[in-house]
């Protein structure tokens, strides 16, 4: 069953230079206990997609289309309802966990604000639950961990809190904003490992620019360039038979599948090239890719890409 | 072109109580003229302060570094001064590397002012070179860095490096604030200079996808250490240490060649300042016995130029 769709959906931010489209009309889904990978590269919107679902972004942002949640239009209700959407239905965990922690609160009582705010348990059930969570995420001695602050966590346990604080109220969906940046790589494994028990239970939307996470994980994989999706299919379809021209180049471009650049480099999310935004750095670009926005095509059964020659 | 010989570094701190770091312990490689060596392991394993100590940045604790024959650490100011611009290195952040309020053209000229390279009149004509060189349009010379994006300014650095025409290259996590596209065209393109200009590498990476591209050899480091150095393509098809064992599995998400399961480490490297005794890794190692508690293993020799430190080769 769907749990989440979002259709037509765009966020534009007004800035005096002209408008910023960092999403532009996107359609996807995610299925009850799916895990859907979103990825691409620096500035191409995946972020902002993810801050969009949760109501996050400033009030001077644009925002259209539907995001249809369990039946519930997000961007219709108000800010009281979607409050209780936020950690319990949909809880997001964000990129960088040293600078998304309280540097000045213990661990525990972090953990704990959630849960006391959403399950009305008490403040001391509440703690309960949290040393619970902790230990759900596998972090040593949980009571006592509790009790400190984030600065004498690593960085993999910090994401390790992350993960904890977004399972806390167990939600139906959750979305990962690169979860993995920044830890070294023998521990990059072991929050791989976790993300797959939690993945279990629950819906996904994995954002991220690092493919070997994203086919570890992801049942399904869409690919952002420039605001929009350019390829959408099964994770086995991205990596097996690729159609999209980005999405060739983006593995083509990964050392272990030899290194070829994609020349040139993302357009600016103010200034699009007319027609296909891909068609600058495109080597199969013909007269039409430079007139004509190509839509997005079902292929064959799920599969779907953005190009006039696929 | 460069011989790493017993490379020692601690860090001291505390005045009364002192307390000793070991960023870097007893480290020997060499590196051949127009070869690469890829230094390999996690933050905090010591990988940047040998690069550092290469450059004389820091001073050793003990150990020697010969440059072409020469002992780095034996010399003076003036002759280091000489030797300087045949080693460089470049840093992680381009960005960072840069003078915010020079423009390109002036960040690249400067080397060449400072060492007194070419003469004033032909810097122009230089610069426009190796602008070209790095695949740079000429109106770049004129703009700011923060005009440019990562990938563009790390070209400038390369750039600037290229100025000094220098014979050994220290390469510091050059791709790993870069995107995987943009990252793709900066090693291939170090890949090019090096032919044409027969530079030798030290190519410092957490990325053994991008070492095994970039290296001819490789060490790879746990706590100050080199716990297994070889041909790169005995290290990805015949792997002895188990940590090298988890960090190649931890790339690839799959097991390392040869090994059936993928190896997921428990635990976290310790702090360098509480080393454990025995083997440094036993901690963590998932096949440590009683030996390794108690004596640390030396590097061994187990085939071709290719060692392991490990009681189980």
């Amino acid at each position: 069953m769907t749990l989440l769709r979002i259709s037509d959906l765009r966020t534009y931010f007004p800035t005096p230079d002209g408008i910023v489209r960092a999403v532009d009309t996107i359609d996807l889904s995610i299925r009850e206990r799916e895990t859907l990978g979103l990825i691409g590269e620096t500035g191409c919107g995946k972020t902002v997609l993810g801050l969009t679902l949760m109501r996050l972004l400033q009030s001077s942002t644009k925002t259209e289309g539907t995001i249809i949640y369990k039946g519930t239009n997000l961007l219709k209700i108000s800010e009281a309802e979607m409050r209780m959407i936020r950690g319990e239905e949909i809880a997001m965990i964000l990129q960088n966990p040293t600078t998304s922690l309280n540097p000045v609160m213990r661990v525990g009582e972090q953990i704990a604000e959630a849960i006391q705010l959403h399950q009305g348990l008490s403040k001391r059930d509440s703690k309960e639950k949290a040393i619970e969570m902790l230990d759900a995420v596998r972090i040593p001695s949980p009571s006592q961990r509790a009790n400190e602050y984030p600065h004498e966590f690593s960085g993999g346990m910090k994401q390790r809190v992350m993960i904890a604080m977004g399972l806390a109220c167990n939600p139906s969906l959750i979305i990962a904003d690169e979860p993995t940046k920044g830890l070294d790589v023998t521990i990059k494994s072991q929050i791989v490992k976790l993300l797959k028990e939690v993945t279990k239970e629950r819906a996904m939307l994995i954002i991220t620019h690092d493919l070997g996470v994203a086919r570890a994980l992801c049942d399904r994989i869409a690919l952002m360039y420039a605001g929009e999706l350019v390829e959408y299919a099964t994770t086995r379809k991205i990596f097996e038979a690729p159609l999209h021209p980005y999405t060739r180049g983006f593995l083509g471009s990964l050392p272990r599948n030899g290194l070829v650049p994609i020349p040139g480099m993302s357009p600016s999310l103010i200034n699009l090239p007319l027609g296909c935004r891909f068609h600058p750095r495109c080597a199969n670009a013909k007269a039409i890719c430079r007139k004509k926005h190509p839509g997005m095509v079902e292929i064959e059964d799920g599969h779907f890409v953005r190009c006039f020659h696929a | 072109m460069l011989e790493v010989d017993r490379l020692t570094k601690y860090f001291s701190s505390g005045l009364i109580q002192k307390r000793y770091l070991r960023a870097v312990d007893d480290v020997s490689f060499k590196i051949e003229k127009g070869r690469t060596l890829g230094l390999v392991g996690e933050s905090g394993c010591g990988k940047t302060t040998i690069g550092r100590l290469i450059l004389r940045l820091i001073k050793p604790t003990d150990g020697k570094v010969l440059f072409d024959g020469i002992d780095l650490f034996a010399l003076k100011k003036r002759e280091l001064r000489k030797i300087r611009p045949r080693i460089q290195m470049i840093f992680q952040d381009p960005d960072s590397s840069l003078n915010p309020r020079m423009k390109i053209g002036t960040s690249i000229a400067e080397p060449l002012k400072l060492h007194g390279i070419i003469p004033k009149d032909k810097r122009g004509k230089k610069i426009s070179e190796l602008i070209e060189t790095v695949g740079l349009n000429p109106e770049h010379v004129n703009r700011y860095p923060y005009q440019l994006s990562g990938g563009q300014n790390q070209r400038v650095v390369l750039a600037r490096i290229l100025a000094m025409n220098p014979d050994l290259i220290i390469a510091d996590e050059p791709t790993s604030s870069l995107d995987v596209s943009v990252q793709a065209q900066i090693l291939n393109l170090m890949k090019d200079l090096q032919k044409e200009f027969d530079h030798t590498y030290l190519f410092i990476s957490h990325d053994l996808d991008v070492v095994r591209i970039m290296a001819d050899q490789i060490a790879v480091m746990y706590l100050g250490r080199i716990v297994e150095i070889g041909e790169t393509i005995d290290i990805f098809n015949g792997a002895k240490h188990p940590y090298t064992h988890a960090l190649l599995s931890a790339a690839t998400m799959e097991p390392a060649v040869g090994q059936r399961k993928q190896v997921i480490l428990k635990g976290e490297t310790p702090g360098p300042t509480d080393i454990p005794a025995g083997c440094r890794f036993h901690k963590r190692c998932p096949r440590r016995e009683e030996i390794c508690m108690i004596k640390d293993p030396e590097l061994v020799e187990v085939g071709g130029g290719h060692y392991v430190a490990c009681h189980f080769v």
